[in-house]
């Protein structure tokens, strides 16, 4: 086993990302083509001359056949083109998600950091008492939170937090739309949390960080569930092993037994796990979450945007900003690919079996 | 019994049958998901005919809204659980059990078609990559990669947002994106047929290549995907109710859970009822296919459950 070889899976998976990526978005491009939507209508404005829709036609090279507009489409999205948003007054597409990501991420990240610090004692718990109460209200608790929609217990979380107990704020980052009318945060990264924290301003820091408890909890949920799952399954198949046994044996304490010995063998799927629920937060989780609990800028809230059903000032309201939606679409699959990409890596680092 | 015959028609099958449901219905929580579906399933089917409310539950508002005293003005036939109501009413002042009855229709409805669909989209590439094999197989397989790589619900809320919002569209798109596991399920499947020694004595007694598909591989490919569909019948229905939530997905009238519950979003603070059931309902029809899934998946790989 050497390096060469870690080197060489690694290419080998960098590779196969590149593939899923253009998989991604041949599929956007060849959906966006199936049906007749006429993106010229919309950017024409009212009443447009056959002659204008001519030109504009040709402009855009809709005229050309569909591999040549594949291969246009394709040198734009590598390019970092990724169109027009018509809901954001005709700003381009990449920018405007790149710039409502930091805040996405940031809530993403929180509920995979929670998923872990509760999932990993409880899921290495209920694989030490197989069978036992504990266990079977473990795995009940797994089973219901994948269960759960994360729309509706926003909304149950809201309703007695906020509006009966009156503890945490209902929505809104700070509480309220006018926080930052009031407590301007200068840009540094473009997450507000992390923003007000290296700015010192820690009062705005505190009524930020009160506004997100919620909404990382709601997050959160489903990727305990799933955290318990994987944990208690991997660590189990670690726990049966013959070097447990000898561990036990030489009386190395039980506490040090499970979470030195068989948890450390029990990383890898456990990573590929936080990884992928790193992922799926920051993206389509947030989408629910950034909804319900009205925060904004965001994934969520653009693309409540993008379907015409959002509240935005320049759009054209009702209809649907569709180069936004699959601008949209290929950041998160990019995002899924970089996310799958890390998780392998981080699982050579733990076992470099696996490149062999 | 001919010699081309594949085992399956033997009585064996049926007495196995017995045997799982016989084990099974002595687990609490698989009987508790069984109970539950059953019965949701039972109260939506009858909720047209034993309703007071069936041309609410179609989608007319209530004329007049009914009134309730002691609620705000600007919340006007938003009411209170009561003996009329007995889970309140909502927005359009219509009762709201009879719109989550309605709902659960459709929320049942859908996930049956996307799981079909899926299963027999699933079903095909599968079977079609593992008979033909070499660069068939190959290319349908990294195909169905980069579907799995890919978050569903993202890629059905393209195809929503192309093809336009409403309840043909809804199972149109998660069809067309749930496929993939099933191809994988089927695939593994296919192999394992193949090479059985039934499939050889057919192919040595001369029956051609679609008899083997259809009379052989297929029907002993079927069995092992039935477990994932039960678990794909709620994964299914809650995609569908979040799609419906953000505005992509079953548009009114027509009754759906997922409306229901961002309908209720403005109301938090005025009435509880309104947020609480729609997505208690529908939570419980998830969690009770998940459990059945759960449940049998336990039964038919102890290794995953321990002791």
């Amino acid at each position: 086993m050497n390096d060469l070889n870690v080197g060489a899976y690694l290419v080998k998976r960098a590779l196969l990302t590149v593939v899923v990526v253009i998989g991604t978005i041949t599929i956007t491009f060849f959906l966006s083509h199936v049906v007749p939507s006429n993106p010229v209508i919309l950017l024409a404005g009212q009443n447009p001359t056959p002659e204008q829709i001519a030109r504009l036609t040709h402009e855009y090279g809709l005229d050309e056949p569909l591999y040549v507009q594949f291969l246009i489409y394709l040198r734009q999205v590598f390019s970092g083109n990724l169109g027009i948003s018509f809901s954001f007054s005709l700003q381009p597409v990449l920018p405007l998600v790149l710039q409502t990501l930091p805040n996405s991420m940031t809530l993403g990240a929180l509920a995979t950091l929670l998923a872990i610090v509760v999932g990993i004692p409880l899921g290495v718990e209920s694989a030490r008492r197989t069978g036992r109460k504990f266990d079977s209200l473990m795995r009940i608790f797994s089973v219901s939170s994948v269960a759960l929609p994360q729309f509706w217990l926003g909304l149950i979380l809201q309703l007695i937090f906020a509006v009966y107990l009156g503890i945490l704020p209902n929505a809104s980052y700070g509480g309220s739309l006018l926080f930052f009318d009031m407590h301007p945060v200068k840009t540094v990264t473009g997450s507000y949390l992390i923003d007000s924290l290296l700015t010192g301003n820690f009062v705005t820091f505190v009524a930020i960080a009160k506004s997100m408890v919620l909404p990382v909890l709601t997050l959160a949920l489903y990727p305990i569930g799933l955290m318990i799952k994987q944990t208690r399954s991997s660590v189990m198949a670690a726990l049966s092993q013959d070097y447990i046994r000898t561990a036990r044996a030489y009386g190395i304490k039980e506490r040090e037994v499970n979470y030195r010995f068989a948890l450390k063998n029990a990383l890898p799927p456990i990573i590929v796990t936080a990884a992928l629920t790193f992922a799926y937060s920051s993206t389509l989780g947030v989408i629910y979450v950034e909804e319900v609990f009205n925060l904004a800028p965001g994934l969520g809230f653009l693309l409540r945007s993008s379907t015409g059903t959002g509240i935005s000032s320049t759009g054209i309201s009702g209809a649907l900003d569709y180069q936004l939606i699959l601008g949209l679409a290929i950041v998160v699959g990019i995002f899924y690919a970089i996310a799958n990409l890390v998780a392998d890596a981080l699982q050579i680092y733990f076992d470099r079996r696996i490149a062999r | 019994m001919r010699i081309t015959d594949s085992p399956r028609s033997d009585a064996w099958g049926f007495f196995r049958l017995l045997h799982i449901i016989r084990v099974l219905s002595r687990d609490k929580l698989f009987v508790f998901g069984v109970t539950v579906v059953l019965s949701l399933a039972l109260l939506s089917i009858a909720a047209p005919y034993v309703s007071p409310y069936t041309s609410q539950g179609y989608g007319e508002a209530a004329v007049p809204p009914p009134s309730c005293p002691g609620v705000p003005t600007e919340v006007a036939g938003v009411c209170p659980p009561s003996l009329l109501h007995p889970l309140g009413t909502e927005i359009l002042g219509r009762d709201l059990l009879t719109r989550i009855l309605f709902g659960i229709r459709t929320s049942l409805i859908i996930g049956l078609f996307v799981v079909i669909t899926a299963t027999a989209i699933g079903l095909f590439v599968g079977i079609t990559a593992a008979y033909i094999g070499g660069w068939v197989d190959e290319l349908l397989m990294r195909t169905t990669d980069v579907f799995l790589s890919f978050p569903h619900v993202i890629l059905a809320l393209v195809i929503l947002a192309t093809i336009g919002p409403n309840f043909y569209s809804v199972f149109i798109a998660l069809g067309a994106v749930w496929w993939p596991t099933f191809a994988r399920l089927a695939r593994g499947q296919a192999l394992s047929v193949k090479s059985q020694n039934y499939i050889l004595a057919a192919q040595a007694a001369g029956v051609g290549r679609f008899g083997i598909i259809f009379k052989h591989i297929l029907p002993n490919s079927i069995a092992p995907l039935t477990v994932q569909m039960a678990l794909d019948m709620g994964a299914s229905i809650l995609a569908e109710a979040g799609l419906s939530f953000l505005g992509l997905g079953i548009r009114p009238p027509t009754a759906d859970l997922g409306v229901m519950v961002f309908e209720s979003t403005n109301f938090i603070t005025t009435a509880w009822w309104y947020p609480v059931f729609p997505g208690l309902f529908l939570f419980l029809l998830v969690l009770s296919f998940n459990l059945i899934g759960d449940r049998v998946t336990q039964y038919l790989d102890p290794r995953l459950a321990g002791k």
